[in-house]
Parts: structure tokens; C-alpha cells; sequence
């Protein structure tokens, strides 16, 4: 059951981000970003689109004791090239990172939407989780 | 979660729209936005297009900003202005037959 709940105990403290920061937004639905990232993932594969969902941890540096998660949704676009996109409530961007390196990914994710100060501490590919079925 | 609701043609043109915006100007794509389609409550059907205060301010290209875009003013208007935004709740997006 622990490992089934991983990916919202990975999330579970969006609502802890700093105040005045645009997860600040999100305090009321915690898990807005995982929802979106499981519609967009749902979509994206009905069109062929090789897209899976990120899950990640990180720390602001500037705010010692701080940690937040976030989710976003990592597709491929368009086929058939090496462009790498990660989705969430901001829109897509599109990052330079390997395709298998969550970690990367994760850091880049972070690095293109402004919030240089987030180190990201964890990071894992939803369906790379384990389930206890 | 706020922003538009709209159809999927529309979002689909708005994508299109913002991806334009960079490639005219001889960039290459590097921030759009999709629509989400809602999968229940009153809105079912419908297409949802973020467009919250940080959807607004999201860093682009040179520290600008999609407000700073006269096409994204121009997106805006023809969806009806800021004050046609709405707020939906998240589950009206989630998809019942995914498990987080």
C-alpha cells in the first residue's frame, strides 16, 4: 500500500511551496498536476505519442527546510524527432535532456519555467514505481 | 483551475498560434499551450485551456512573457478577454480510468 501511495506522498507537499510562487495556486488541489499529467498522458498516447508522466521532489535552496513536489508530463513531439517537451499548468516547454534521464529532465523542467532555485531531489518515472499488485 | 472553456478547434488554434509566434520571429518553438479536454461536470465534452495568473507570467524567450506577445493579447480577445475566464475543479479534467 505504501509504494501505491508513493507517487501523492511524492506530491503530497505542493501545498508546502513558498508563498507568492505559482504552485501557491495550487495549495487547494494538491493534485492538480498529477491529474492533468494523467489526462495529458492519456491523450497524447491515443495520437501515438510516446509521452509518460514525471514525478519529482525538490528543495528550494534559498529556503533551508523547504521541499515540494510536482508532476509533469514528458512526450516526444513531433514523432520521429529528438524534441523533447515536458507539460504542466504552465504550458509546455520544451527542455534539452535525455530522453531515460528523469533526473535531468526533472532539472531542466524547473530550469525553463524560472525556478532556477528548486534542486531537484528525486525523480522517477510514474509507471517505474512499483505497486504492491 | 482557471482559464478558458472552449472547443477543441479553438485550442487547437490557439496552440498553433503561439507555436507561429515564434516561428516568425525565427525561433524555435520553445513554450505553447495546449487544451485539456474535460472529462466531466457541466463542462463535459468541452475543452479546457489554462490561462491563470502564471500561465500569464511563464518565462519565455529573453525574460519575456506572453503578455508581452501582441498575438497572445490578440489569443486573448478572441477568447473573450481575462474576464471570461473560469474556474474549474481539477477532477473535471482527471480521467476516471487512470489511477494516480
Amino acid at each position: 500500500m505504501i509504494l501505491r501511495l508513493l507517487p501523492l506522498l511524492l506530491l503530497a507537499s505542493c501545498a508546502t511551496t513558498p508563498p507568492d510562487s505559482p504552485e501557491q495556486r495550487l495549495a487547494g488541489y494538491p493534485e492538480t498536476c498529477l491529474a492533468l499529467s494523467a489526462t495529458m498522458v492519456e491523450s497524447l498516447t491515443r495520437q501515438g505519442v510516446d509521452a509518460e508522466t514525471l514525478v519529482y521532489r525538490m528543495v528550494d535552496i534559498t529556503k533551508p527546510g523547504s521541499d515540494a513536489g510536482h508532476a509533469v508530463t514528458v512526450y516526444m513531439h513531433p514523432r520521429g524527432q529528438n524534441k523533447l517537451w515536458t507539460h504542466d499548468q504552465l504550458g509546455s516547454y520544451r527542455v534539452r535532456a535525455y530522453r531515460k534521464d528523469p533526473a535531468g529532465i526533472a532539472k531542466q523542467s524547473e530550469i525553463v519555467r524560472g525556478r532556477t532555485w528548486n534542486r531537484i531531489t528525486q525523480a522517477q518515472f510514474l509507471n517505474q514505481i512499483p505497486n504492491d499488485t | 483551475m482557471i482559464g478558458y472553456i472552449t472547443t477543441a478547434e479553438t485550442a487547437a488554434m490557439v496552440t498553433d498560434a503561439i507555436r507561429l509566434a515564434q516561428t516568425s520571429r525565427g525561433l524555435e518553438p520553445y513554450w505553447i499551450l495546449e487544451g485539456v479536454k474535460i472529462t466531466s461536470g457541466p463542462h463535459a465534452g468541452k475543452t479546457f485551456l489554462p490561462c491563470d495568473d502564471a500561465v500569464l507570467s511563464a518565462p519565455l524567450h529573453r525574460g519575456t512573457h506572453p503578455t508581452d506577445y501582441p498575438e497572445f493579447a490578440e489569443l486573448v480577445a478572441m477568447l473573450g478577454g481575462l474576464d471570461a475566464r473560469v474556474e474549474i475543479d481539477p477532477s473535471e479534467i482527471a480521467q476516471p480510468s487512470i489511477e494516480p
